[in-house]
C-alpha cells in the first residue's frame, strides 16, 4: 500500500512536464506514419485470407521500437530523475518515513507503469487507427476480421522487455549526474550508434542494450537474421539480456543510492 | 530525555580535514533552539547530520532518547525539516507539492488545507510555486515541514528571502507552534532575530560549539564584560580619572569603556560626579546579541 501511494506520488510530480508534450508527439507520430504509409500503399493491406490487422500491428511496434522506443525513455528517464536535481528535493525525499530503496524503486516503477500506459495508449491507437482505415477503404475489410489484441500486447510486452537493459543503463546515470544533459546526450548518441548497428545486421548487437528494442523482434525494417537471435520460446536471448543488463545497473545504482552523502 | 543530543560527533567531506570536530549538542524537549554560527560555521551541516544526510565520522545522534542508527527512516515520521532554501517543484501547484508530501509522510489530505492556513498561503494553493515569490516559496517550504504535524521541526535559515512582516509571521507561527508542545531548532546568523524567538542557545565556530545553555545564562555572560559609551563636559578630565582604574578610550570627545560587570557602572559615576564632571549621556554600546555572539566567537579565537 505505502509503495503504491510512492508510486502515485512519483506519477504526480510528471504532471505538467514538457515529456508529456514528447510522449504525445511520438504517438501521433507513430499513428500518422501508420496511417499515411497504408493510405499510400493500400493495395498491398489487402491480402486474401491473411489478417489486415497484423499488417497495422506489425508497422505501429516496430515503427515504435526502432526509432521512438530509446529516445522515450532516455528522455522519459533523464527528466524524472532529474526533476529531484532541479528542485533540490534529495534532501526531503531521504528524510521522510521510507527508505532510500524504497523510494529509488518506486520512481522505477512509476517510470516503467509510465512507459506500459504509453504503450497501451499506442495500442489503443494503432486499433482506432485500423478502423479509420476501413472507413476510408471498405475494401481492405478490417471490420470482418477481429483486431488481435493478444498479439499487439504480446509484441509490445517483448518491447518492453528489450527496453530494460537502456532503462537501466539511464535509470543509473541519471542518479549519478546530476544534469539533464550528460545522460540525455549519451543516450542520444547510443541510440544513432544502435541504429547503425542495427543496420549492419551482425551480432555486435547482441552485446549492444541499446541495439535491443531494434533487433529482438523482426519489423521488417532491418534484416537481423545474421544477428544471432536464439528463442527459448517466451523469450529469447537479447530480451534475457535485456534484463540480465537491468538488474545490474539497477542494483549498482540503488547500492550507491543508499550510501550516497547528500551534501 | 533531549530531543536531540549529539555527542562527540566529528565530520569531514575529507580525510584528515574536519568540518565539525566532537561537537556536542542538547536541545530539550518543548524548547525552541537557536543554532547560531557565521557562514561556514558548520550549522547547515550539523542539521544534515542530524537529518542522516551525512554520515558523522565519529560519535551519535539521538532523536528523543533513540538512536538514529536504529530508527532511521522511522523517526523521520516525529521530524519535520526545511532545509537552507525551500525545495519545490515548481512546475506543479501549492497543493500538488503538498499531495505528493503527504503521500510520502502518509499524512491525511485534511493537513493541507491546515498548514495553507497556517502560513497564510490557502488563496494561492492552485497557483504555480514557479510564480510564488521568495517569501511565499519559504512559507510553503514550511507547510510542508509541517503537513505530517512532526513533534520535532528543523528550520535551516527560515528567514532567508522573507520580509519584515514575512519574519514576523514566522516569529507568530513558531511561538504557536511551540506553545503546542513542538520542539523547534533553528540555525540562523541573523542573531536580532533568534534573540527574540529562542529559550535555548547554542553557537558554533569553525565547527567547534563555543557556547550551549539558556537565554538567562547568556544574558548572565551578557552582563559581563559590557562597553559603555560617556558623554560629559570635560571628556579630558573625566578620561584621566577613568584610565587610572578601567581601560577606555577617548573619542570625539566620548569615553569608551569596558566593564567587567554592570555593578561596576554606579561606582564609575559616582565618581565622576564627585570630581564635579558633568554627564550628559551614559549608553550601551555592546547590548543585543549580535555583539554579544561576536565576543564570544571572538575570545575563543583568541
Amino acid at each position: 500500500m505505502r509503495f503504491f501511494q510512492s508510486i502515485q506520488a512519483e506519477l504526480t510530480k510528471l504532471k505538467y512536464l514538457p515529456i508529456l508534450s514528447l510522449v504525445c508527439f511520438a504517438l501521433f507520430s507513430v499513428l500518422g506514419i501508420v496511417l499515411v504509409a497504408h493510405y499510400m500503399d493500400v493495395n498491398n493491406i489487402a491480402v486474401l485470407d491473411k489478417n489486415p490487422w497484423l499488417k497495422v500491428w506489425n508497422a505501429g511496434v516496430g515503427m515504435f521500437s526502432v526509432f521512438i522506443a530509446n529516445p522515450f525513455v532516455i528522455m522519459l528517464i533523464s527528466a524524472a530523475v532529474f526533476i529531484e536535481f532541479q528542485s533540490n528535493t534529495w534532501k526531503y525525499l531521504y528524510t521522510t518515513p521510507l527508505s532510500r530503496t524504497h523510494l529509488f524503486y518506486s520512481k522505477l516503477a512509476a517510470i516503467i507503469f509510465f512507459i506500459a500506459a504509453t504503450l497501451i495508449t499506442l495500442s489503443i491507437g494503432l486499433i482506432m487507427c485500423g478502423y479509420a482505415l476501413n472507413f476510408i477503404f471498405p475494401e481492405i475489410e478490417f471490420s470482418y476480421h477481429t483486431p488481435p489484441v493478444f498479439e499487439l500486447l504480446k509484441s509490445f510486452t517483448h518491447t518492453i522487455i528489450s527496453l530494460l537493459g537502456v532503462i537501466g543503463i539511464h535509470y543509473f546515470l541519471s542518479h549519478r549526474f546530476k544534469g539533464f544533459l550528460i545522460p540525455s546526450s549519451f543516450g542520444i548518441i547510443a541510440f544513432i550508434v544502435a541504429i547503425i548497428i542495427g543496420a549492419m545486421n551482425k551480432p555486435l548487437a547482441l552485446y549492444y542494450p541499446y541495439a535491443y528494442p531494434i533487433v529482438s523482434q523482426e519489423h521488417n525494417m532491418f534484416r537481423t537474421d545474421a544477428v544471432g537471435i536464439i528463442d527459448y520460446g517466451w523469450i529469447n536471448n537479447v530480451e534475457l539480456f535485456s534484463i540480465i543488463c537491468f538488474f545490474f545497473f539497477i542494483v549498482l545504482a540503488n547500492v550507491l543510492e543508499v550510501r550516497k552523502q547528500i551534501n | 530525555m533531549n530531543a536531540i543530543t549529539l555527542e562527540n560527533i566529528s565530520f569531514g567531506y575529507k580525510r584528515n580535514e574536519l568540518v565539525l570536530s566532537d561537537i556536542n549538542i542538547n536541545v530539550p524537549q518543548q524548547s525552541i533552539y537557536g543554532f547560531l554560527g557565521a557562514n561556514g560555521a558548520g550549522k547547515t551541516t550539523s542539521i544534515r547530520l542530524i537529518l542522516s544526510l551525512l554520515k558523522p565520522a565519529n560519535g551519535n545522534i539521538s532523536i528523543f532518547g533513540e538512536d538514529i542508527k536504529k530508527t532511521i527512516p522511522h523517526h523521520f515520521n516525529k521530524i519535520g525539516s526545511l532545509i537552507e532554501n525551500p525545495s519545490l517543484y515548481y512546475h506543479l501547484s501549492a497543493e500538488d507539492n503538498l499531495k505528493i508530501w503527504c503521500k510520502f509522510f502518509k499524512a491525511p489530505k485534511e493537513r493541507i488545507d491546515r498548514v495553507l492556513s497556517l502560513v497564510s498561503l490557502k488563496d494561492a494553493k492552485g497557483k504555480k510555486t514557479s510564480d510564488f515569490s521568495t517569501g511565499m516559496k519559504q512559507r510553503l517550504g514550511l507547510a510542508i515541514a509541517l503537513l505530517h504535524d512532526p513533534q520535532l521541526l528543523i528550520l535551516d535559515e527560515p528567514t532567508n528571502g522573507l520580509d519584515p512582516m514575512g519574519i514576523i509571521k514566522l516569529r507568530e507561527i513558531l511561538n504557536q507552534l511551540r506553545a503546542e508542545g513542538k520542539t523547534i531548532l533553528l540555525s540562523s546568523h541573523i542573531l536580532q532575530e533568534v534573540e527574540k524567538l529562542v529559550t535555548q542557545i547554542g553557537i558554533i565556530k569553525g565547527g567547534r560549539i563555543v557556547f550551549e545553555g539558556s537565554l538567562q545564562k547568556l544574558q548572565e555572560i551578557k552582563q559581563q564584560n559590557i562597553q559603555v559609551q560617556l558623554k560629559v563636559n570635560d571628556s579630558d578630565k573625566a578620561f584621566d580619572l577613568i584610565t587610572a582604574s578601567q581601560k577606555s578610550i577617548l573619542e570625539n570627545k566620548k569615553i569608551k569603556l569596558v566593564i567587567n560587570h554592570e555593578n561596576e557602572l554606579p561606582l564609575i559615576i559616582k565618581s565622576l560626579v564627585n570630581a564635579d564632571i558633568e554627564i550628559f549621556e551614559v549608553s550601551p554600546v555592546a547590548s543585543d546579541l549580535e555583539k554579544m555572539f561576536l565576543s564570544i566567537t571572538n575570545e575563543k579565537k583568541q
